[in-house]
């Protein structure tokens, strides 16, 4: 694709028109400036994005964040809406990561108290969670819980004690999706999953202390009780092997399942049959579990930081969730064509943003919309946006998602070594521990777009809001 | 031995192309590519302790039956906190595989990997007869 073949709707905002190819049904639409845009050509990110306008009952167009990058089916940055009940419900465009994301602490501790002592404290929390590789945790769940788990993700982690009401509340769907069934679910992924909670992973997933050192909006950050120089605590992992499975196994019966139904796709990883068939709804059950596992996992691991928090700063006064977002998800929401339908919204390698009055956000967050939480890339700055109604007019209520990588691991491995990189962020002031230095260079700042320039386009395009800006001090990373 | 690997380049993921004398080799072949990449340094370790697993796969063509297989080994992997990297094939067909697999424990891995794509996957013969299959993976 070049540039030529998008028709430019604003500074911000570029069409691939429905003639491009034949087999589209809507437009494709990418949010980037045009230095932006020349970068995303490179690769074949777009041409994966006009792949996903060929599903079966795609509304109005599908989206391209700025932080898209070519991934193996669908783009990561893609947004996308099916008609419901009939419309296509495509695993690949969802990915196998069910329910990746993040979820972000704040401490009532400012960065002078923690200074001195962010070392130990980053080794405390690097033993206390394991971060993969290979390894499952200390918290095993029985058969049954298992069940539960998949069933009732963080209502039934509260009922055991491992989450308050406060938890659930400043969690994206209050941390349960409510169509999950356990019974979707392969033995296989629940033998994968039983000793995955309160784990991380490895590859992209980390676990960071940061600072809050800007404030875009006080006043909004007053709102989400975060101050300049406040320490915050940002989780990324998903739903581990558990998830990995639930998408493998569907993925495989889906392509056997697509002939009964006459439909046809470019690319055999974006598999897919109407949501309303027996194989669609068992999948969106078995997703939904594996959301539910997911958020689980970072609830566990919130768990987890909160015992080490409490006997490492000898206090009671425990880190607190300001938000949790999904990133890797299909949801069933309404929006507007512009009357109002139910569609069913993939999200891969996007957030929902909500605006303020949204009748899913809980009460304090409703009446200043909801946090969209972005990491950066390891060693650079993170963002706490909030939802703007533009998200719902223009995006199907989402936004993007991360920085996004520009560099494949094997140039990033070529560049610098772990060391090296290792070294050069403690320069900067950022610590890391790892279980595995060699792929540290896999993960490199430079192996991923900056982070300012799609904050930016976000906050252009008026989806959502800036808020604060958080600066890494240690990363755990798997 | 007549199987080979070679990893090509993905923007995000890894990629092996698995090269063999036959269609059972490549499969062979496919599945040390995915050890190595689990674990570069595997055959310089001291096995700990071996592994045994026997596994049947049956899928809708022989291009998508190699990723199934490979996420059907990985699933093992991770359940046994080990790495397989040899196989005995009982039986291959244009879609259904029955195998024996063998691996050992593990302390840590590398390197993840998520799972096998089916995203551009091929499986050909080239001009000189040689199987190849191109793979990629989502790390």
């Amino acid at each position: 694709m070049k540039k030529e073949d998008l028709i430019k709707i604003n500074n911000y905002l570029w069409e691939i028109p429905q003639s491009f190819r034949k087999d589209m049904r809507v437009p494709g639409r990418v949010y980037a400036t045009e230095k932006m845009l020349s970068q995303i050509l490179l690769d074949r990110s777009l041409e994966q994005l006009v792949n996903l306008t060929t599903l079966p009952l795609i509304m109005k167009y599908v989206l391209a964040m700025p932080d898209i990058h070519e991934g193996y089916g669908a783009p990561i940055g893609g947004v996308g809406a099916t008609l419901m009940p009939e419309g296509a419900i495509s695993p690949g465009f969802c990915g196998y990561d069910i329910n990746c994301g993040v979820r972000l602490l704040k401490t009532f501790l400012k960065e002078e108290e923690i200074k001195s002592k962010i070392d130990n404290l980053a080794e405390e929390i690097f033993k206390t969670i394991p971060s993969g590789l290979g390894k499952g945790g200390g918290f095993k769940l029985e058969d049954r819980k298992m069940d539960q788990v998949l069933e009732e993700g963080m209502v039934f982690l509260k009922k055991e004690g491992y989450a308050s009401s406060k938890d659930l509340e400043h969690c994206e769907s209050y941390g349960r999706l409510e169509m999950a069934d356990a019974a979707k679910v392969s033995f296989l992924a629940k033998a994968r999953g039983k000793d995955q909670l309160g784990t991380l992973g490895s590859g992209n997933h980390f676990l960071e202390i940061q600072k809050v050192d800007f404030l875009d909006d006080k006043e909004l950050a007053e709102n989400l009780g975060l101050k300049e120089g406040d320490i915050t605590i940002l989780i990324h992992t998903g739903s581990r092997g558990l998830g990995h499975q639930v998408a493998t196994d569907y993925l495989k019966n889906f392509l056997r399942a697509m002939g009964r139904y006459k439909i046809d796709i470019p690319d055999k990883e974006l598999a897919c049959v109407p949501f309303n068939s027996p194989e669609g709804r068992s999948y969106f059950s078995a997703m939904a579990a594996a959301a539910n596992f997911a958020w689980s996992n970072r609830q566990i691991i919130t768990y987890f930081i909160r015992q080490t928090w409490k006997k490492f700063f000898k206090t009671d006064k425990l880190p607190e969730l300001v938000y949790d977002v999904a990133h890797n998800i299909i949801k069933i929401e309404k929006h507007s064509f512009p009357e109002e339908r139910e569609v069913l919204v993939h999200r891969k390698g996007a957030t929902r943003a909500f605006p303020a009055g949204h009748e899913e956000l809980p009460e304090d967050y409703k009446k200043i919309g909801q946090p969209v939480i972005i990491p950066g890339s390891m060693g650079t700055s993170s963002y706490v946006l909030i939802g703007q109604p533009s998200a719902m007019t223009e995006a199907f209520g989402s936004s993007c998602h991360g920085s996004g990588r520009q560099m494949s691991r094997h140039e990033a491995v070529k560049k610098a070594s772990g060391k090296e990189i290792k070294e050069t962020l403690k320069a900067s002031g950022v610590i890391i521990k790892t279980n595995s230095i060699s792929s540290l260079s896999e993960e490199a700042p430079y192996a991923y777009k900056d982070i300012e320039e799609i904050i930016e386009v976000i906050s252009q395009t008026g989806i959502a809001k800036k808020v604060v800006r958080l600066k890494p001090l240690a990363v755990i990373k798997g | 031995m007549s199987f080979n690997f070679e990893f090509f380049d993905h923007p995000a993921d890894t990629g092996i192309e698995a090269i063999a004398s036959s269609k059972e080799e490549l499969f062979k072949g496919a599945l040390k590519g995915m050890a190595f990449i689990l674990k570069p340094d595997l055959d310089k370790t001291k096995t700990k302790e071996t592994l045994k697993e026997k596994i049947e796969v049956l899928s809708s063509d022989f291009d998508t039956l190699i990723a199934d297989f490979l996420n059907e080994v990985l699933a093992k992997s991770e359940i046994n906190k080990g790495i397989f990297k040899e196989a005995n094939i009982e039986k291959l067909t244009n879609n259904y595989i029955k195998a024996e697999i063998f691996g050992e424990k593990i302390d840590s891995l590398a390197k993840e990997i998520k799972a096998v794509t089916y995203h551009n996957l091929k499986i050909f013969q080239d001009k000189d007869g040689n199987w190849r299959a191109r793979i990629i993976f989502d790390i």
